[in-house]
């Protein structure tokens, strides 16, 4: 029987902590709109600030750092749920309540689109910022949105 | 009438505030995470130990297939993919390390889950006449899961007068139709509508999971011919490493799973449209998803899907990754697990409905805590 060597438990320096405080309850709603799932988005979001623990001596925007660990996260969820499972996500509970046309438009969208889409209307951020959380140019982000709003209406028209 | 652009972002922003309030957090401060654990415990090589998901998406994925005639991959060299030519043990996959990485990219995650053996299935494939790399394929399969385990799976509707639930994603065409005391029988289709597996769905029988009671279709649907017809038992392996750089620019991951013998036209079923290819001599698929990650995917042996996914890397960097892969010890592969908090699990688990052997988990729920991971899938 092997012995496996125990975890190091480290704990993070002060401001860490106060990202923690001021930024996971957005990130946490942020994730939750791009995975449908409560429990993932919680999951999501605790990985995404170890990451920022790990990295935090080399990074020079926590904020954003912060918030590109959650949208890869929550790509990452998306694309091994597309792979694997190839259902439809989960309808959030409140969509079914209070939008459902727009919440099944949503869902149809591929994730660079719903994510562009959940960063300008939910986060309210300028095109720069989502650039840089989706690893992409402003002009892409213009065009995810722009993409993203046609089909909605489509779909929505319906 | 159109909607007006002003009008339909306001209806995003109400359906997101909507949304949003949903979320409900613990009060907990960050130290006390850390110090509490393990949510937030750091591994030894300061990387987050918690990749469950992914080890709950493996469970069951490996949970849906089964391994059948299993051939063992071998280092052949560096310069060339681990290719198979001996026999393995019945789930066994081969445990494959990357020669090569691209620069800055670290093992952040890693999995390796055994699911037992716990329910028949038997997955038919059919194919256009020019084979299961382009064209029309579908995937019927006809396991002894209840059908009442889909409903919330997907929208109900009917088929033929048979109860049935649509699966369908932007993908992939799927259903899944009631099968009476035999349980259900799901579908899968690529380059087919919703309707048009409706249609197909509409002339089934009451198929067995035995293939010496008859073929699921008889005939096949037109244009298509029988590929494959495999039963087996739930089994199975799998196991992931999951490299990424600091920056979060650039992730490599490294799949490989054991199931049926036609895992690999399974595969290509649910794959993203793209192109064959060959790694080591061996078919394989390589496509690039709608957020640009590239796959790269291939058949070992018969049963073990190997597939690297490249995030922010090329094409030519995911194959060299491919073509760099060697196999390692038993006890080197635990050694490299221990560096990211993970040791090897057997999954507790029953198997969840599939469809064209990739399970749908929709019914399941997880119970998952780490490091080390343990996950739990619960399927009714």
């Amino acid at each position: 029987m092997i012995e496996l060597p125990p975890p190091l438990t480290v704990l993070p320096p002060p401001d860490v902590g106060e990202l923690f405080r001021t930024h996971r309850r957005p990130m946490t709603q942020l994730a939750y709109l791009l995975t449908s799932d409560s429990s993932t988005a919680d999951e999501v979001v605790q990985d995404a600030f170890v990451k920022v623990h790990t990295n935090w001596g080399s990074i020079k925007n926590p904020v954003g750092y912060l918030r590109k660990a959650v949208v890869n996260g929550c790509h990452s969820h998306h694309r091994h749920r597309a792979v694997v499972r190839r259902s439809p996500p989960p309808r959030p509970e409140a969509a079914a309540l209070v939008a459902d046309e727009v919440s099944d438009a949503l869902a149809k969208l591929p994730y660079r689109q719903r994510a562009a889409l959940a960063l300008r209307y939910f986060a309210d951020l300028p095109d720069e910022e989502i650039a840089t959380a989706l690893s992409v140019r402003p002009a892409t982000v213009r065009s995810l949105i722009h993409r993203g709003l046609g089909t909605l209406r489509k779909e929505i028209d319906r | 009438m159109t909607m007006p652009t002003s009008v339909l972002e306001d209806r995003l922003r109400s359906h997101y505030r909507a949304i949003a309030q949903e979320v409900h957090l613990d009060e907990v401060a960050f130290d006390d995470l850390v110090a509490t654990g393990p949510l937030l415990q750091l591994s030894d090589v300061g990387a987050p130990a918690r990749r469950t998901w992914r080890v709950a998406t493996l469970v069951v994925a490996a949970a849906a297939l089964v391994a059948v005639g299993l051939v063992i991959a071998t280092r052949d060299s560096s310069s060339s993919p681990v290719t198979a030519d001996e026999p393995l043990a019945l789930g066994d996959v081969p445990l494959l390390v990357p020669d090569w990485l691209p620069s800055g990219v670290e093992l952040r995650g890693a999995s390796d889950t055994t699911v037992p053996e716990l329910a028949l299935y038997r997955t038919a494939v059919y194919a256009m006449s020019g084979g299961v790399l382009t064209g029309k394929l579908l995937s019927v399969t006809v396991t002894t899961a209840t059908f009442a385990s889909w409903r919330s799976a997907g929208e109900p509707t009917i088929v033929a007068g048979r109860d049935a639930v649509d699966l369908s994603s932007a993908d992939v065409a799927g259903l899944a139709v009631d099968n009476g005391a035999s349980g259900s029988i799901t579908l899968a289709g690529r380059g087919f509508t919703s309707s048009e597996l409706a249609a197909v769905a509409g002339r089934l029988g009451s198929p067995s999971t035995d293939p010496t009671d008859g073929p699921v279709f008889d005939p096949a649907p037109t244009g298509l011919s029988l590929v494959s017809d495999e039963v087996g038992l739930t089994v199975s392996r799998a196991t992931e490493l999951s490299y990424e750089a600091s920056d979060l620019e650039r992730m490599v991951s490294i799949g490989v799973w054991s199931g049926q013998a036609n895992a690999f036209e399974q595969y290509l079923v649910l794959a993203e449209p793209g192109e064959s290819t060959k790694v080591g001599g061996l078919r394989a698929w390589r496509s690039t998803d709608s957020d640009g990650v590239v796959h790269l995917a291939w058949e070992l042996a018969p049963g073990i899907v190997v597939q690297i996914s490249g995030t922010g890397v090329g094409d030519s960097d995911v194959e060299r990754v491919a073509n760099g892969l060697r196999r390692v010890s038993d006890i080197d592969w635990r050694r490299l697990l221990a560096t990211v908090g993970v040791e090897p699990q057997k999954g507790d688990s029953s198997p969840p409905p599939t469809t064209a052997g990739i399970p749908i988990t929709a019914p399941c729920t997880e119970q998952r805590s780490s490091p080390p991971v343990t996950v739990v899938v619960t399927c009714p």
